[in-house]
């Protein structure tokens, strides 16, 4: 006999009670078996920290398929032990958001303009900018004693970077010497 | 949750509803019992530091041994849960009254079954069930709810002064057995688990396996119905063991655990579909928490 999903669970309803006894008195039976599949979705938590402020609140982040779909303070975390202040809270927001940029905006030096760029473009013009600059202003001694460090690039972390962006961010400014490393969540 | 949409004609909400009398019943019998004399030798109750360190060392509390139940009271709820029973089970009432003759004609000595539950006897339980031709689904059933009154005064007392329980293995910190369902807070997100057999509440880690304490995020996964944002099922893919959770505003203390239990029957269906299992709550137990049953039993759901 097939029956649809809402007759499976109207007919488990009249006998809600009946259902349950198999349930817990049978172990491992095919009770399943004779049952139409109810769709089920599969959702993934995983535990990260706030990338707001320094405070590090603990974070259970939902996703499915490979996007986020929730976040949320996580109830275990010493910290903050599921609470959440209202940017937080507003942290899903960062993930997704339809009025998040997705593609690269240039403004030349001097231009009004905004321009789209391909990421490639993008990438090996940092590159190409970052040793320029730091090729220039890069410091090896000073009064005889090694510093290796450049004066003049500054390195500012944001706060939708989130810890392990952040460990990248810095393993990379102190790779090529800028010693103005700062973070928004120190501010 | 941000995602969350409110769903006002829930089906398994339906499903829950229906089975208000009987947790209406089943509480009125629970407070019933309250005012017995249950045991005419308590289960053994060591100081309060001693208790915390048998948690703290991942001991559960109870143990059987030595307890001695009062006679009376096992035949005087025994016949009170059958008619319970009776009253909510209209199509079972044949296999309830083969129960009930059973008893009494003498052929079950409700104090002996109800101690052979208390120890988790379950192979003896079997032979009840054969020896006395019951339909075994009922029985099992009728069995838990019948050692549950004895089962919750031993929680009770023996956590009494203990606020907070420092518990992080994966059963129950009272009786050893597995937790039957989690609740969610839906304002602070704390997981509490329960258990069916005593009644016993304890917070428990959200990303954590409840059985197997497995926590990789890649492996414990949850399952959500189409349609049912506060049922989920936390599933184990690496002990194959599943965990219905409800996401709920009620507190702790006034959720009826027993009424979501039974009523979110559809999810058992679901995680049984998908190849996850719980086992009986009568038999797969270990005797005491000190044995090496618990470590075979887990090597056994590994290699099956």
């Amino acid at each position: 006999m097939k029956i649809s999903r809402r007759g499976f669970l109207g007919a488990a309803g009249a006998s809600t009670l009946g259902g349950a006894i198999t349930l817990i008195g049978l172990p491992k039976t095919a009770k399943a078996a004779s049952v139409p599949e109810i769709k089920t979705v599969e959702t993934t938590e995983s535990t990260t920290i706030c990338p707001f402020c320094g405070v590090g609140c603990g974070l259970i982040v939902s996703t499915r398929e490979g996007k986020v779909i929730n976040i949320e303070g996580d109830p275990d975390h010493p910290i903050n032990e599921g609470s959440l202040c209202s940017k937080g809270m507003a942290l899903f927001q960062v993930a997704v958001n339809e009025r998040r940029l997705q593609k690269v905006k240039y403004r030349a030096p001097g231009s009004s303009e905004w321009e789209e760029k391909s990421w490639d473009w993008t990438l090996s013009e940092i590159a190409k900018r970052v040793k320029k600059t730091r090729d220039a202003t890069f410091l090896q001694k000073e009064d005889d004693k090694i510093v290796n460090r450049t004066n003049g690039i500054a390195c500012m972390g944001g706060a939708s970077l989130d810890n392990e962006e952040c460990y990248l961010l810095s393993k990379f400014a102190r790779s090529v010497g800028i010693t103005y490393l700062e973070h928004q969540a120190r501010i | 949750m941000n995602n969350q949409k409110t769903n006002s004609t829930s089906e398994m909400e339906d499903n829950i509803s229906k089975l208000e009398s009987f947790a209406s019943d089943l509480k009125v019998f629970f407070e019933s019992c309250k005012t017995s004399q249950l045991f005419k030798k308590l289960p053994l109750r060591e100081d309060i530091e001693e208790r915390k360190q048998r948690l703290s060392d991942g001991h559960y509390l109870f143990r059987p041994c030595g307890v001695e139940l009062n006679t009376n009271e096992s035949n005087r709820i025994a016949i009170e849960l059958l008619d319970l029973l009776r009253k909510n089970l209209s199509d079972r009432v044949e296999d309830l009254n083969d129960i009930t003759d059973a008893m009494v004609q003498e052929k079950i000595k409700a104090s002996d079954l109800l101690l052979q539950i208390i120890k988790n006897e379950g192979n003896q339980i079997r032979k009840v069930i054969r020896d006395n031709n019951l339909a075994e689904d009922i029985f099992t059933f009728f069995a838990i709810y019948f050692a549950r009154p004895f089962r919750q005064f031993a929680s009770e007392y023996l956590l009494e002064g203990l606020d907070k329980l420092n518990w992080f293995s994966g059963y129950c910190p009272v009786c050893g057995h597995w937790p039957g369902l989690g609740h969610i807070n839906s304002e602070g997100g704390q997981r509490t688990l329960w258990c069916l057999s005593c009644n016993s509440k304890w917070n428990f880690k959200r990303t954590q396996c409840a059985f197997c304490l497995n926590e990789d995020h890649q492996t414990l996964q949850i399952l959500n119905p189409e349609n049912e944002e506060s049922y989920r099922i936390q599933i184990c893919k690496k002990c194959k063991r599943y965990l219905k959770e409800v996401r709920s505003i009620i507190e702790v203390k006034n959720f009826p655990f027993d009424k979501y239990y039974l009523g979110t029957l559809p999810l058992d269906v679901i995680a049984e579909q998908k190849g996850y299992f719980q086992e009986s709550m009568l038999t797969v137990r270990y005797e005491n928490s000190e044995g090496n049953e618990l470590l075979m039993y887990r090597q056994k759901v590994e290699f099956d």
